[in-house]
């Protein structure tokens, strides 16, 4: 990929990347993980096939590599939200319950639901990214929409 | 139960960037240097004896990456954010340069950090615009200088540029057609000036010593094509500055407004400035912050209230913003259709907000009229709704 290609790529997908990963790990974490995929990706930028077409999983790919090193971290402000979301009166009532299932779901099967929910990518480009088969990105989605879905019913059961 | 849709709202103030891309769009300058330097190890900045130039040109890699490329979109919505200062609803002119086209001609690291020159087309021919990255000045817009002319001669501008405390001289422009060289003349030393295609950035060392006095151009074949004399008004503009004027006191509120109906509170703060003007912000928590020194006291029978584009047009807050004179007691706003306003005062101080309905042409706010104690009209102040000529 040339330089100049590599810009229009920075300025058309940094305000996705950098949006999937602050809501991951907040916005301080997410600012120096964006930078880090995207120097990441310019140091393998001619490494990129522009054949293979769209770069967002190839971006993403990259993000989601650079994320696993903080899985404990999400986890934490995840739960975190969890709690102080609970407290205020102003937060939807869906919010903290959204938090503690995602905090609650298996590292593997979060990035797929997300990167699909929050990096709008399809199964295709989700497999791509996390370097898996389609069928394993489709049993994923369908686990973890299963388990957020659970969660945010018992929930609403409890509050009667 | 949509659990996706519940999933796609959640945390999405998260993903406002706030800086990120400059952060990013920083850390791959710095990667695309390391990969420069990595590669072309060993090359020699030129730094001729009596006037060490940087110049763009010697940035491969960094202009590899971003010579070439659009500018970054904070440069191109500047004519839609920001007109002109003497207008409440920005107007485009002919002469001004198109940033909206603006491309990276060239880049230089310079002493006081990133500078950009940018290219763009205007009504006569095109432009040369120089920006240190992240210098922003009045209003929160980016400190722009651009120099205009025909593609057909060369032309260039020149001055210092304050930036964070300290002071580069930069001369920048573009060569005309069939001018392979650029030279500037130091007294009786010549230093060439490298050219990034057509255009030229560079920095050098500025006053007492060193200011070019003559600007040469050359042709493919050594033939000398333009001379230029740098006369008194290049060597005005290269004067020192005076330092600019700062806050001496700590900032107080004077005025608060619930903006945008209700839905953004905009707070006025102020504090003397070390020039005897006044230092004067505005900020909320939803527009960025506009501050700035050198606001003038007015005279005790003067309206020093301006219209200011809080946020930039032209989805900014049009506000009316500053201070009265000493004998100035109430201050009214009179409008185009015979309504008449009263704008609040607070210690002499105005904030009030134009809403949008009142922007169309016989609704705008026309004179701001200024009365004593006794209810006299004392002074008058027309708002500049007018396109420049």
């Amino acid at each position: 990929m040339r330089a100049e290609a590599f810009e229009e790529l920075f300025e058309r997908e940094f305000g996705s990347v950098y949006g999937y990963l602050a809501r991951r790990v907040g916005p301080e974490l997410g600012r120096d993980l964006a930078a880090e995929t995207f120097t990441r990706a310019f140091a393998a930028r001619k490494r990129y096939d522009p054949e293979r077409g769209d770069a967002r999983p190839w971006l993403f790919g990259i993000a989601n590599n650079l994320l696993r090193r903080h899985y404990r971290d999400e986890e934490r402000r995840l739960r975190a939200l969890a709690r102080l979301d609970a407290r205020r009166e102003d937060t939807p009532p869906e919010e903290p319950r959204l938090a503690d299932a995602l905090a609650s779901l298996p590292p593997e099967e979060r990035d797929a639901l997300l990167l699909f929910a929050w990096a709008d990518l399809g199964y295709a480009e989700i497999a791509t990214a996390l370097e898996v088969p389609v069928g394993t990105v489709r049993s994923r989605l369908h686990r973890a929409r299963a388990h957020v879905r659970a969660a945010l019913e018992r929930e609403e059961a409890l509050d009667g | 139960m949509d659990e996706l849709a519940l999933l796609r709202d959640f945390r999405c103030q998260d993903a406002s960037e706030d800086g990120a891309r400059e952060h990013a769009r920083a850390a791959l300058r710095a990667a695309a240097e390391r990969q420069r330097r990595r590669r072309r190890r060993g090359l020699l900045v030129l730094a001729l004896a009596g006037a060490a130039l940087l110049a763009g040109a010697a940035y491969g890699i960094v202009r590899g990456l971003i010579v070439g490329s659009p500018a970054p979109p904070e440069v191109r919505e500047q004519p839609a954010r920001f007109g002109h200062s003497a207008e409440l609803i920005p107007v485009p002119h002919p002469e001004d340069p198109q940033l909206g086209e603006a491309r990276v001609a060239a880049v230089l690291e310079s002493s006081v950090g990133t500078v950009y020159l940018f290219s763009s087309p205007n009504a006569g021919g095109l432009c040369a615009s120089t920006w240190i990255e992240g210098n922003r000045g009045y209003q929160g817009r980016l400190n722009i200088a651009s120099v205009c002319g025909r593609a057909a001669e060369s032309f260039y501008g020149s001055g210092s540029e304050e930036f964070r405390g300290k002071t580069t001289w930069l001369f920048y422009g573009r060569a005309g057609d069939g001018v392979a060289r650029v030279s500037l003349r130091f007294g009786d030393k010549t230093v060439d000036v490298p050219l990034t295609g057509r255009y030229f950035l560079a920095e050098f060392p500025g006053p007492p010593n060193q200011l070019p006095d003559r600007f040469l151009s050359y042709g493919a074949d050594g033939k000398l094509l333009e001379q230029h004399a740098f006369g008194g008004p290049l060597a005005a503009r290269l004067r020192v500055p005076p330092p600019p004027p700062h806050p001496v006191t700590q900032p107080h509120e004077v005025a608060t407004i619930d903006a945008r109906g209700g839905a953004e509170r905009v707070t006025l703060l102020v504090a003397r400035a070390s020039d005897g003007s006044y230092c004067q912000t505005v900020r909320s928590d939803r527009t960025p912050t506009n501050s700035g020194c050198s606001v003038p006291r007015p005279k005790p029978r003067e309206i020093g209230v301006t219209a200011m584009n809080f946020g930039g047009a032209p989805d900014g807050i049009l506000l009316l913003v500053g201070r009265v004179g000493s004998e100035i007691t109430r201050l009214e706003l009179r409008y185009q259709d015979g309504r008449v306003a009263t704008v609040p005062l607070h210690e002499r101080w105005a904030l009030y907000e134009v809403v949008p309905a009142d922007y169309a042409e016989g609704r705008r706010p026309q004179t701001l009229v200024g009365r004593d104690s006794a209810g006299r009209e004392i002074a008058s102040r027309s708002l500049p709704w007018t396109k420049r000529g």
